[in-house]
């Protein structure tokens, strides 16, 4: 996992660089993916942890069960993203409107661009998006509308039926395509299969861990 | 932002505020190889966030509530929900939002609003695996297959496709493709496969198309027959040994153009003092620890073997014999081959 390590971290980008061999994760033209096996387990909070902005809501532990999924091994990362926009953009999916990338004729906004708010690293010049830092392999920021999106342009580009309508963004299951995961397959994938015992966090039970 | 591996870090490496001096995630990926399940970004899940739905989820693949209880937040609006947390706003002290089982809804953190900022919410991508069927390439059923036997895989778009077997270490092992159609790949399963679930993939450049599970076992035994679908007359080769040494070899079957148009042929038993021995052709075989057995016809007859056949992979060859002159005259007799425990598909030989 060398080649994997710090790859985000700006103090070492250079020493990372240099193993040129190794694909940084996150930069390739579409996501990684892992597959996960079909399995049940237990969802919910197994330790009594209330949280005061909203009481209750990961209770009763109940069992779910989840279908075989593949799911992003990362998530999307900005030139990810910015492959997404540039392809959208020539076939007329989105527009640009001071600054906000919207759907073509839409009010849903998916992202800001950098121009509007320098928290994003996506660029707009008018013609073309571009990340424009050094967080070409981070994490997006985007709205749920513009997550949504993409899933349904990576079902495009492979060949695949889109899952969303992106005027209801009603979800539709039956669709191969891509898809937000769902929020009980995100704590499934989250949990690792490991249920002995169940973990506080997807590795364990500590955050500071040497 | 970006935690993918266990180092520590401090926010004032990135200009970021907040009380805490350090976050860490572990080793960054969990048990399943995935990355920045917690810590990194908030992520977008597909669901409405509704307070109670654990309630009332149904078991399985629980598609999230039909809508927002919009009531139920603050503003009266419906919001989507997010999981993961921020390293931003979760530390040691206060474990909640980096937790795997913790819920947010979207009002807190990040409202589709554009005045409210959403750069720390990202997304991963999903879809459901296609389905993908693995058998014993011989026997075209059984619940289970054998490290270094021959396999098929049923489902869809598979020409082309690349085999990758993840077995139950975890260990993900290239499978070495021997043939592919659309609907159908045959492969050999690694040797090395550990005997347990496995989880085999089919993919066309390096995307994963498909996907299934199979059981490996030790021992899968599985003889191939004429017509290549695990049923009928065996793809045997029939040897009569006279009594002064010398050999003639038998047809077993014979093929018309159609596929799956072979038929047993009878099998001459020859004179008293002759012996037919027949080799049978099939997978799944070569792990065995303890003798094989074998019936036709219902009458026990002597085992040599199964070995791996040495001149194709995955293929085992067991030879029977002598055939017991009692069976003359029975016709069409069914061969029940028991490696290990576990009864190969029965296919059949015909006898004059």
């Amino acid at each position: 996992m060398i080649g994997r390590s710090s790859t985000l971290i700006f103090a070492v980008v250079a020493a990372v660089a240099a193993q040129a061999q190794s694909t940084q994760p996150g930069s390739t033209t579409y996501p990684e993916l892992t597959l996960l096996p079909a399995g049940q387990f237990q969802m919910g909070d197994h330790y009594g942890f209330v949280d005061p902005e909203h009481p209750s809501d990961e209770v009763p532990v109940h069992t779910v069960a989840i279908s075989s999924l593949l799911i992003g091994t990362y998530d999307v990362t900005n030139i990810q993203y910015a492959q997404f926009l540039n392809s959208a953009y020539s076939q007329g999916l989105i527009e640009v409107r001071n600054g906000l990338v919207y759907a073509k004729g839409g009010n849903d906004l998916y992202m800001d661009t950098y121009q509007v708010l320098n928290y994003s690293s996506i660029g707009w010049n008018g013609s073309t998006f571009a990340v424009v830092d050094f967080r070409a392999t981070h994490p997006v920021g985007v709205t749920w509308f513009g997550a949504a999106a993409y899933t349904n342009w990576l079902s495009q580009q492979q060949g695949l039926q889109p899952c969303y309508d992106l005027t209801t963004w009603q979800v539709d299951f039956t669709k191969s395509g891509y898809r937000l995961p769902t929020e009980a397959e995100w704590e499934y994938a989250g949990r690792g299969g490991e249920y002995n015992p169940y973990y506080i966090y997807p590795w364990g039970n500590d955050v500071d861990t040497t | 932002m970006g935690f993918y591996n266990g180092q520590l870090h401090t926010k004032a490496a990135f200009g970021w505020p907040g009380s805490q001096a350090t976050y860490q995630t572990s080793d960054g990926s969990n048990a399943w190889g995935l990355y920045d399940m917690s810590g990194n970004n908030w992520q977008w899940v597909n669901d409405w966030y509704e307070n109670p739905y654990y309630s009332v989820s149904p078991y399985q693949d629980p598609p999230g509530p039909t809508e927002a209880a919009a009531s139920l937040m603050p503003d009266g609006l419906p919001y989507r929900g997010m999981r993961g947390g921020t390293w931003y706003n979760s530390d040691a002290g206060d474990p909640g939002h980096g937790r795997v089982s913790n819920r947010d809804p979207s009002y807190y953190r990040a409202p589709d609003n554009p005045d409210t900022p959403y750069y720390h919410v990202s997304f991963r991508v999903a879809r459901y695996a296609p389905a993908l069927t693995i058998v014993s390439a011989a026997s075209y059923s059984g619940a289970s297959v054998a490290p270094g036997s021959i396999a098929s895989a049923f489902g869809s778009g598979l020409a082309g496709g690349a085999v990758t077997v993840t077995d139950s270490t975890g260990a993900e092992l290239t499978a070495q493709v021997l043939a592919s159609a659309s609907t159908q790949i045959n492969f050999v399963m690694p040797s090395a496969t550990a005997v347990g679930p496995a989880t085999v993939a089919v993919s066309n450049g390096g995307i994963i198309s498909s996907a299934g599970t199979v059981l490996v076992q030790t021992v899968a035994p599985g003889l191939f027959s004429a017509n290549a679908n695990g049923k009928g007359v065996a793809a045997a080769i029939a040897l009569l040994v006279k009594s002064d040494g010398s050999q003639t070899s038998e047809p077993v079957f014979e093929c018309g153009a159609a596929a799956g148009s072979c038929v047993a042929v009878p099998l001459d038993l020859g004179a008293a003092s002759d012996q037919l021995f027949l080799s049978l052709f099939g997978t799944g075989m070569r792990g065995l620890t303890q003798p094989a057995t074998a019936t036709i016809g219902g009458t026990s007859v002597g085992v040599a073997g199964p070995v791996a056949q040495g001149q194709y992979v995955g293929l085992d060859q067991v030879n029977l014999g002598p055939v017991p002159r009692s069976l003359a005259g029975r016709g069409e007799v069914s061969i029940v081959l028991t490696v290990d425990g576990t009864a190969a598909n029965p296919v059949t030989v015909s006898i004059q």
